[in-house]
């Protein structure tokens, strides 16, 4: 059993269905992005994950323990940042963090050394003694992670922590995720996936309220591979390249060839298999091969095929 | 209980980075101040403007201490539980229109906690309010009519303040069924006006919590008997009870 486990979850605000009997689990060990459009229904599901929202039916466990709404025990081994964290202006980040350490009733000698861990973590030395009312959005994001870690969660869960950042800001929030990642376990959502990539070992797409591709990113992609090889050559005009893949057309094992610009593309029934015969057949003709390049199906080309 | 303390320091701090303690001592400072001299200076004023010519025989009588106790009630009584529900108002409704509680709430928070801490926080104001008020109001009292007294000064004073505590318990359960950042004074408001309106038939509704205060000064000069304000002071100490109960029960079930 993972340790986040989503279980046939549905929500509806009035009419709207946002959620239909959604599930997923999140592996211990794992860094899960929770991917989908905006309005898909990602804040809507961590926010029951939490227990801030209540699902209409369906059930949701963290740690083999069932969530439930209103006052949340499972929240005990988890830490939210929620997508727009709210502070009091008043106090300082250090304040804030004693005060979160407090209330999840750890001892003084903890809080002092765990507020002070997070925030060299997070960056946050220079300011930390500087009220919340100031902050930039990085800043507050930051402190969002620092608020979320203060009692050594097991799961951390990240509601967008990058969507409203700019590119330094969002370098600097993936950087500290990655370094989170050693010791707990990271659910975060996005429709950043450039982002994913960069950091999520599993993915889930949501769409239309339930997940329409799921599990490990290397997986998927070993699944999802197109098979397709991207060529591209020296001293051939276009007209010369036109000519060229006409006469690959005619072989066996080639499924489908387009000709783009000045490369072509050539889909085979499989790598594997039928790259080396392409390959000597491209070498017998004599032509100087500049590339040659398997291609990679990209998340972004996944996505686009699953929402399609 | 971790939170509990938590949270009320949190109230403490936020009330003195915010300046509202300040503003609390220093409005009914001010609302103390204005009684004993308004009461001295009333006949006064009212000769300035010819008022004895117009009331014909009837001399305008001497003022007073029981006249700057009537000044206490029009202004404490009046400026200062506007002000006070004004002040507080806002402590719960604000919170949950701001999203300032999510973080706290995801990290153990218990609701109940939340509800009492911030009841706890706005007597202590109101507490303060009407200890500043009155001995301010009672220290200019004796300067300018030393040696006068008045019956029941403490108890009617404890009433008082009896009536503010019954707003402001009203205020989190009107936090919790409405929304937006003043929602915590729809209740609280409704209810004043409606007492204040019923205070015209004292005989019939006897119950009124708002004879409390508008009685207050009938206690002191003696035409009210101190029994006669067991029935609203018991109503008081039920509905306050009951709301912050509904307002616990309510919000443990509200989504945020
Ligand atoms: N409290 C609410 N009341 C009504 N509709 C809501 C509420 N919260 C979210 N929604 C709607 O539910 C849908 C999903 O929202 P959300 O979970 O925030 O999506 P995401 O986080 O993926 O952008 C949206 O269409 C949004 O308008
Ligand atoms: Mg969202």
């Amino acid at each position: 059993m993972g340790l986040l486990v989503v279980d046939s979850v549905s929500k509806s605000f009035k009419e709207l269905e946002v959620l239909k009997q959604l599930s997923f689990e999140v592996e211990e060990g794992s860094v899960f992005g929770f991917i989908g459009r905006n309005g898909s229904g990602k804040t809507t599901t961590m926010k029951i994950i939490v227990g801030l929202l209540k699902a209409d039916a369906g059930e949701v466990y963290v740690k083999g323990k069932k969530v439930v709404f209103g006052e949340t025990p499972t929240n005990k081994v988890v830490g939210y940042l929620p997508d727009v964290p709210e502070f009091y202006g008043f106090m300082s980040a250090l304040e804030y963090l004693h005060f979160c350490g407090r209330i999840t009733g750890m001892n003084t000698t903890d809080i002092e050394r765990k507020t002070n861990e997070l925030i060299s973590l997070v960056g946050l030395q220079e300011s930390a003694t500087r009220r919340i009312k100031g902050y930039s959005r990085g800043m507050k994001q930051r402190l969002g992670i620092a608020q979320a870690l203060m009692h050594e969660p097991t799961l951390l869960i990240c509601d967008e922590p990058t969507s409203a950042l700019d590119p330094q800001g969002r370098s600097e929030i993936l950087a500290i995720l990655d370094e989170v990642r050693t010791r707990t376990t990271v659910l975060l959502s996005t429709h950043i996936l450039a982002d994913v990539e960069r950091i999520c070992d599993t993915v889930g797409v949501l769409e239309n309220g339930h997940l329409v591709l799921g599990g490990k990113l290397e997986e998927i992609k070993t699944k999802h591979r197109r098979d397709s090889i991207i060529v591209s050559f020296d001293g051939l005009d276009q007209a010369a390249l036109k000519t060229l893949g006409e006469s690959l057309r005619a072989l066996p094992y080639v499924v489908q060839l387009t000709a783009l610009r000045d490369v072509l593309r050539i889909d085979v029934g499989s790598v594997q298999k039928d790259g080396a015969a392409l390959f000597s057949e491209l070498a017998s003709r004599k032509l100087t091969v500049l590339n040659y390049q398997v291609l990679e199906p990209t998340l972004e080309n996944l996505y686009m095929d699953v929402i399609a | 209980m971790n939170g509990f303390f938590a949270f009320l320091s949190k109230e403490l701090l936020e009330m003195l980075r915010t300046h509202r303690i300040w503003i609390v001592i220093g409005v009914f400072f001010l609302l103390g101040l204005m009684n004993a001299p308004l009461a001295n200076f009333t006949p006064q004023l009212l000769e300035l403007a010819g008022a004895s010519e117009m009331m014909g025989d009837l001399a305008i009588t001497q003022p007073t201490a029981l006249d700057a106790w009537a000044q206490f009630y029009a202004n404490v009584g009046q400026m200062g539980v506007l002000a006070i529900l004004l002040i507080c108002g806002g402590m719960l409704s604000r919170e949950r229109s701001r999203d300032t509680l999510v973080l706290p709430l995801t990290k153990g928070l218990g609701r109940t906690g939340i509800v009492l801490v911030k009841f706890l926080v706005a007597s202590m104001l109101w507490t303060l309010a009407v200890v500043v008020a009155t001995v301010v109001s009672w220290a200019y009292t004796e300067l300018l009519f030393s040696g006068e007294t008045v019956k029941h000064l403490f108890l009617s004073v404890v009433l008082f303040w009896l009536f503010g505590e019954f707003l402001l318990a009203l205020i989190p359960l009107s936090s919790v069924l409405f929304k937006g950042g003043l929602s915590g004074l729809i209740i609280p408001g409704f209810v004043l006006f409606v007492l204040l309106v019923l205070t015209a038939f004292p005989d019939l509704f006897f119950w009124n919590p708002c004879l409390l205060i508008v009685n207050g000064l009938g206690l002191m000069d003696g035409a009210i008997k101190p029994s006669e304000m067991l029935v609203p002071a018991l109503v008081a100490v039920a509905v306050a009870a009951s709301a912050l109960v509904a307002a616990i029960v309510r919000f443990k079930h509200a989504p945020l």
